[in-house]
């Protein structure tokens, strides 16, 4: 009778410490809220200025046309893919502790993904015309090159936003009933419609396993794809130091690194915040700091091919890009990312540190600036040096472009700060169930 | 209608399988997925896994035949690549396979269950909430 009590509680506590965290907000978190409001308003306010002044405040130029915003839509693409690797691959091999952090994970992909999506359209300049990406029918029978890899980028990026929302959605929604259920008056009303009228019948439960399992399934080849996609934009041109087969695993592998340091980043705090640390344990975060380890040795073996693949080429153009890259005027940067991504993780072969999360915090921090400067390094390195030594040139992000960088992240926080506090934070269905798999 | 509510999965499951000895019209609410239910209620599997295949089916042949039709439609040599270039065709059929067999398979979720009932709102609100109890309800 006991342990039937126990388990009962156990689950009532589970359904009120994460409707507690969707409580009222502290000041702290208005705080924080108003920080990334106003990072994201500034951004906004520096691509209105951009669409008024045109490119000039920029320092594009030729011959580095693409600089930090196409750098931006690189790294958060790749934030978001860890959220599909803990969603959906986690979950198809059965790995538990993915409950913990599955629901914020996804959160993170959307909003990430959403962010990213900002950026080519910033990047277009006549903002106006951006459907001319979209196939349509149009009176001069004009289509886009379906041989153009930018445009399978349209295709890869609308499908992953639909289909991780979709997955999100679906994963919620015994949950919003749960909501719906400790929920009053509005509130009680707007968690009712977007919990679509959800009993848990077992008929419902039948579909919902499914339909879950499914949405795994076609969302897996997404974590390997729309990475690999991405990295053609660069790879299927000639420019030296893009033009090579690598690129495609060595960015997927680099974007599930970069989103399990963003999902430190976040789950940390909230864990804390929220008071959650009955069901976030530092057992669960050692198992995604071994994932950061790992992606992370795959990323250091992926520069080290990458500067074979050029000197043993015999390729001038591919020795010169990486002597530059390694000596020329952006070897900080270099230096800075290869410190951040490759040396730093090395301190998680140390058990303790695993489990140290003020240690994996200040880590995933490292990890997320060295990720963002690799994807500049990538792009900028490479346009600089090119072919004809009369052609070469440097770039310098100017304040418009830094402002709408951070205006990017002041939207990603800004977001998931809403998020934490509309919708559960923990996949409360999924959890009582592995309580009961682990009683 | 008799009702019986449980703590645990487990004697939930032991009563459901001696009471569906005595009666058919069985309904089981959950907290969540209870794997067996469907062995012991012997009931036929989810047929949303054709939802998913005619999406994939659907976005696979849609792309393609987008491809395919825009360079019949325009056909412009581009980079003296061929006309029908299907290695990158098949990339935005694959994008779209994927695509709409996750919305083909959301569609049919919600047709499967019923959800939302439009025709009437107050069901998007149920009344008999269960919480985190396992519930048999059993027609006489």
């Amino acid at each position: 009778m006991s342990e039937n009590h126990n388990k009962e509680n156990a689950f009532e506590q589970l359904d009120h410490d994460v409707l507690k965290a969707m409580g009222k907000p502290s000041l702290w978190y208005w705080l924080a809220l108003a920080i990334s409001s106003f990072f994201f308003a500034a951004g906004m306010a520096a691509w209105a200025y951009l669409v008024y002044t045109g490119f000039w405040p920029t320092g594009l130029n030729n011959p580095v046309g693409w600089g930090v915003l196409i750098t931006n839509f690189v790294f958060w693409v790749g934030i978001a893919h860890s959220g599909t690797l803990i969603s959906a691959v986690l979950f198809l091999f059965r790995a538990k502790f993915r409950s913990r952090f599955n629901r914020a994970a996804e959160a993170m992909t959307v909003i990430a993904v959403s962010t990213a999506g900002l950026f080519p359209l910033i990047h277009l300049g006549r903002l106006w015309i951006f459907y001319f990406l979209m196939p349509y029918p149009n009176q001069r029978q004009l289509w886009p090159n379906f041989r153009s890899p930018l445009l399978w980028d349209v295709f890869a990026i609308n499908a992953y936003l639909i289909l991780s929302s979709i997955f999100f959605y679906v994963g919620m929604i015994p949950d919003l009933a749960i909501v719906r259920r400790n929920s009053t008056g509005i509130r009680k009303w707007i968690y009712a419609i977007f919990s679509l009228g959800w009993r848990g019948t077992n008929e419902q439960w039948k579909h919902y396993s499914q339909v879950y399992i499914f949405l795994a399934a076609l969302a897996t080849p997404l974590v390997i794809s729309v990475h690999s996609i991405v990295s053609w934009d660069f790879a299927m041109s000639v420019v030296p130091g893009w033009h090579t087969t690598i690129f495609a695993p060595y960015f997927v592998a680099g974007a599930i690194f970069s989103g399990i340091a963003m999902v430190m980043t976040l789950m940390i705090p909230m864990r804390k915040i929220f008071s959650l640390e009955k069901y976030i344990t530092a057992d669960h975060f050692e198992s995604l700091a071994k994932i950061l380890l790992f992606t992370s040795l795959i990323v250091g073996y992926s520069y080290i091919v990458e500067f074979m693949l050029a000197f043993y080429s015999g390729n001038i153009f591919e020795e010169a890009i990486f002597k530059y890259r390694l000596t020329g005027h952006y070897k900080f940067l270099y230096g800075m990312m290869i410190l951040c991504n490759v040396l730093l993780p090395l301190l998680l072969f140390k058990k303790s540190l695993r489990r140290n999360l003020f240690f994996l915090f200040g880590l995933s921090i490292f990890v997320n600036i060295g990720m963002w400067l690799e994807r500049f390094v990538i792009i900028v390195t490479s346009l600089a040096h090119e072919y004809q030594p009369y052609a070469w040139g440097t770039y310098t992000p100017q304040p418009v472009e830094i402002i709408i960088t951070l205006g990017s992240f002041g939207m990603f926080f800004t977001l998931f700060l809403i998020f934490l506090k509309v919708l559960p934070v923990l996949a409360i269905t999924e959890i009582k169930e592995t309580m009961v798999a682990e009683h | 209608m008799q009702t019986f509510s449980f703590d645990t999965e487990q004697d939930f499951k032991a009563k459901l399988r001696e009471l569906k000895a005595f009666s058919h019209k069985i309904q089981v609410i959950t907290p969540y997925w209870v794997h067996d239910v469907e062995e012991i209620l012997g009931s036929s599997p989810s047929p949303l896994k054709f939802f998913t295949l005619m999406g994939c089916v659907t976005g696979f042949v849609a792309g393609m035949g987008l491809s395919l039709h825009t360079v019949f439609s325009w056909p412009i040599n581009t980079g003296g690549k061929p006309l029908v270039s299907l290695l990158p065709f098949s990339i935005v059929a694959y994008a779209l396979c994927i695509l709409l067999g996750g919305l083909f398979s959301f569609a049919g979720f919600l047709h499967l269950t019923r959800l939302p009932d439009i025709t009437n709102p107050i069901s998007i609100m149920p009344q008999e909430e269960y919480g985190n109890k396992f519930v048999i309800l059993m027609e006489n």
